[in-house]
């Protein structure tokens, strides 16, 4: 095969023993790689009802057919589980250098399945796999736990783990890699956790076949350079990061402000981006062959507040920021440094310690519940709870369970502002309504990267479209999700890809995608086959959704957003009128009145049912 | 009348030399549009600026009204 290598690594955790497996070449074809392949796998061999927590729950770690290409950003993989915050299917993302090393090993694809009896890490040197103990390492954090790894494998090998959020089996755990990048969302972490996995550790040397190596050279080489002299040129994602972002959501009045009680920030001056740049900005840092450069190596030395790492991004800005009323943007990073050593997703830990503040602050949640008084912009507050949180301790273990469960538990489920019981993102959508049609259609819950329909409403591309009508946000909303599937499939960056592999227009054909894919491939996609491939990929994880026990009820949001207009700024009086998209979209999507895939479209699809 | 001019991201390098903050009220007459307030700071035109009016995403051609906050950034991939 070209592009992927076809094989798959299985790891039977139970027994301590691997296996090598090929695909079937047309459901390698039929579901791309990465996301794609994963749930086609998962769906078959997972009884979507049970515990995510039971060793009968899978965790796939996937490549895509791009992945350790020279397509620009060809540095991704995804996490594909059921989750144990939402219990639908996770499809966590991440990027770095550990994608493109475990391209080279020779494996699309690994699934782990069991549970170990013990702590153990997964050592993959080329095509070999070899089961280690990992019963030094349980307990440490994710910095200690990679330089410990690397000095008993290779220097030049790349980690992924766990920290204690994950070995604690917090409901949003993540999976870090090159201690910095997160597989962040729908608790991936606390899945490997569960299954005594402390880390997976790859180098290879094998980059997979290329179906027409100078073509794609050629071809790949050029769209790196135009990109890459556009963002060189001055473009925000290279001069900020994505901490451009708070400013501009905040002009929108979708800032996710104290629990999302309001669009804008008070302490906006805080968190603008040049508050990061001019003080706490080591340098730019780029995944793997990225012409972009968004990541930030970051170092604070300010008064109380000292640390080395990478971020913060735009979402933990909102998150730990904003979302919890804090303006110290050294606080903030400080924060973000906590979650990332401990393997703890920052949105969800943000906007479940955000939830916990508004509980507290109207009398939902007393100090001695808390143990310490708990308000809006109390940095050290945050930071002591993120620790505590990690490790289940007191209140900690309350926060551990994600904002729903903890809302629920006090008697306030109204305070949680999740969809199927993920955190939102950090755009409020009330002044963004495909984002709200977005978060309820999503089948991994609230989640931006599910297809992030703020790239049009919020930023203008591929074009802008205004955040506050409802009008074309059904076919929008199933266009990008669609798209993003295809995208995660692959093994490229969203960032990238938006912009440079689809056409201008929000009808995302995918044009430069399909040539990369086939010239790495040699598949023969069309830009129609390749966008029904990311269509069939959103079906099969609906219909995992469906088996797991979701309806139509699940596809929706916080009364807050339905029925509490946003008080000021520029979605003043607006709500997220739900009601008037979702028919529309599980019209254009093929899907029966009670959000089910009708027979038709399934067959259309060519999706074996189960 | 007087408006607020308001610049992000990059573009507040369009904004005149040392304003300390992202914005500056200006004077300008009535019936003004908001392209030609942007095309007098130098803020591009050719599709790549999106613009904001008190927030808001305004028809192209839009006449700016007293108290208006004219915001604009460049296009771009979001967080």
């Amino acid at each position: 095969m070209f592009g992927w290598h076809g094989k798959i690594l299985r790891v039977d955790l139970s027994h301590e023993k691997t296996s090598v497996e090929s695909i079937d070449p047309q459901v390698a074809k039929d579901y791309i790689g990465g996301r794609g392949w994963a749930i086609r796998y998962l769906y078959d061999e997972v009884d979507a009802t049970i515990d995510p927590f039971s060793p009968e729950n899978k965790l796939i770690f996937a490549a895509g057919p791009l992945t350790a290409t020279p397509a620009p950003t060809g540095n991704r993989y995804m996490v594909v589980t059921k989750s144990p915050l939402t219990g639908a299917v996770s499809d966590s993302n991440s990027g770095g250098f550990f994608p493109t090393e475990l391209k080279r090993t020779g494996f699309d694809m690994i699934i782990f399945e069991g549970r170990a009896s013990r702590p153990v890490y997964l050592w993959v040197k080329n095509k070999q796999a070899e089961i280690r103990s990992a019963e030094h390492l349980w307990g440490k954090l994710v910095p200690e736990t990679e330089d410990t790894l690397l000095a008993e494998t290779e220097a030049r090998a790349r980690v992924a783990c766990i920290g204690p959020a994950g070995e604690n089996l917090v409901k949003f755990a993540s999976i870090m890699n090159d201690k910095h990048r997160a597989a962040g969302r729908s608790g991936v972490g606390a899945v490997m956790g569960s299954k005594n996995l402390k880390a997976v550790v790859v180098r290879g040397e094998n980059p997979p076949q290329i179906a027409q190596p100078e073509e794609m050279n050629a071809y790949c080489n050029a769209m790196f350079k135009r990109v890459g002299d556009v963002y060189k040129a001055g473009a925000s994602m290279r001069k900020f990061g994505t901490s451009y972002v708070p400013p501009i959501t905040n002009e929108m009045g979708i800032l996710p402000t104290r629990n999302f009680q309001t669009g804008t920030f008070d302490g906006i001056d805080g968190i603008q981006p040049e508050v990061l740049m001019n003080n706490y900005l080591v340098r730019p840092k780029p995944c793997y062959r990225c012409p972009i450069s968004c990541g930030r190596l970051t170092k604070v030395d300010d008064g109380k507040y000292k640390g080395e790492g990478e971020g913060p991004e735009y979402e933990t800005i909102a998150a730990l920021g904003s979302g919890c009323g804090i303006d110290s943007m050294a606080a903030i990073t400080i924060a973000n440094y906590h979650c990332n050593e401990l393997g703890l997703d920052t949105i969800s830990m943000g906007m479940t310690l955000a939830c916990s503040m508004e509980m507290a602050e109207k009398g939902f949640l007393s100090e001695d519940e808390v143990g310490m008084p708990l308000r809006f912009g109390d940095a050290d507050v945050v930071i002591d709870l993120i620790q505590k949180t990690a490790y289940r301790q007191g209140f900690g273990d309350r926060l551990a369970e994600g904002s729903y469960r903890l809302a629920t538990y006090y008697g306030h489920p109204e305070f949680s502002i999740t969809a199927k019981k993920q955190e939102f993102p950090g755009y409020d959508p009330r002044g963004a309504k495909g984002m709200g049609l977005l978060y309820a259609t999503s089948n991994k819950g609230a989640s931006h990267m599910a297809g992030d329909v703020a790239y049009a409403e919020a930023f203008g591309v591929p074009e802008k479209i205004d955040p506050l009508t409802i009008e074309r946000k059904p076919y929008l909303v199933k266009t990008f999700e669609d798209a993003f599937a295809v995208i995660d499939a692959a093994g490229l960056c969203v960032f990238l890809s938006v912009r440079n592999m689809f056409e201008d227009n929000v009808d995302l054909w995918p044009v430069p995608l399909t040539k990369t894919i086939n010239m790495a491939t040699g598949a023969g996609y069309d830009e129609a086959s390749l966008m029904e491939a990311g269509e069939r990929i959103f079906n099969l994880e609906r219909l995992f959704l469906v088996k797991a026990g979701f309806t139509s009820a699940d596809d929706t949001l916080p009364k807050r957003m339905l029925e509490e207009p946003l008080p000021d700024g520029g979605g003043k009086g607006n709500v997220v009128e739900l009601d008037h998209m979702l028919p529309e979209f599980y019209r254009l999507r093929g899907w029966d009145a009670n959000g089910i895939p009708t027979t038709e479209k399934l067959e259309a699809l060519g999706i074996d049912q189960v | 009348m007087k408006i607020t001019l308001k610049l992000l991201a990059t573009y507040r390098k369009y904004l005149p030399p040392g304003i300390p903050g992202d914005n500056i009220d200006l004077e300008v007459e009535a019936n003004t549009r908001a392209s030609e307030v942007l095309k007098k700071y130098g803020v591009p035109a050719d599709g790549t600026t999106v613009i904001l009016i008190n927030g808001r995403t305004p028809p192209a051609g839009e006449i700016l009204q007293e108290g208006d906050v004219l915001c604009a950034f460049p296009i771009g991939t979001g967080g």
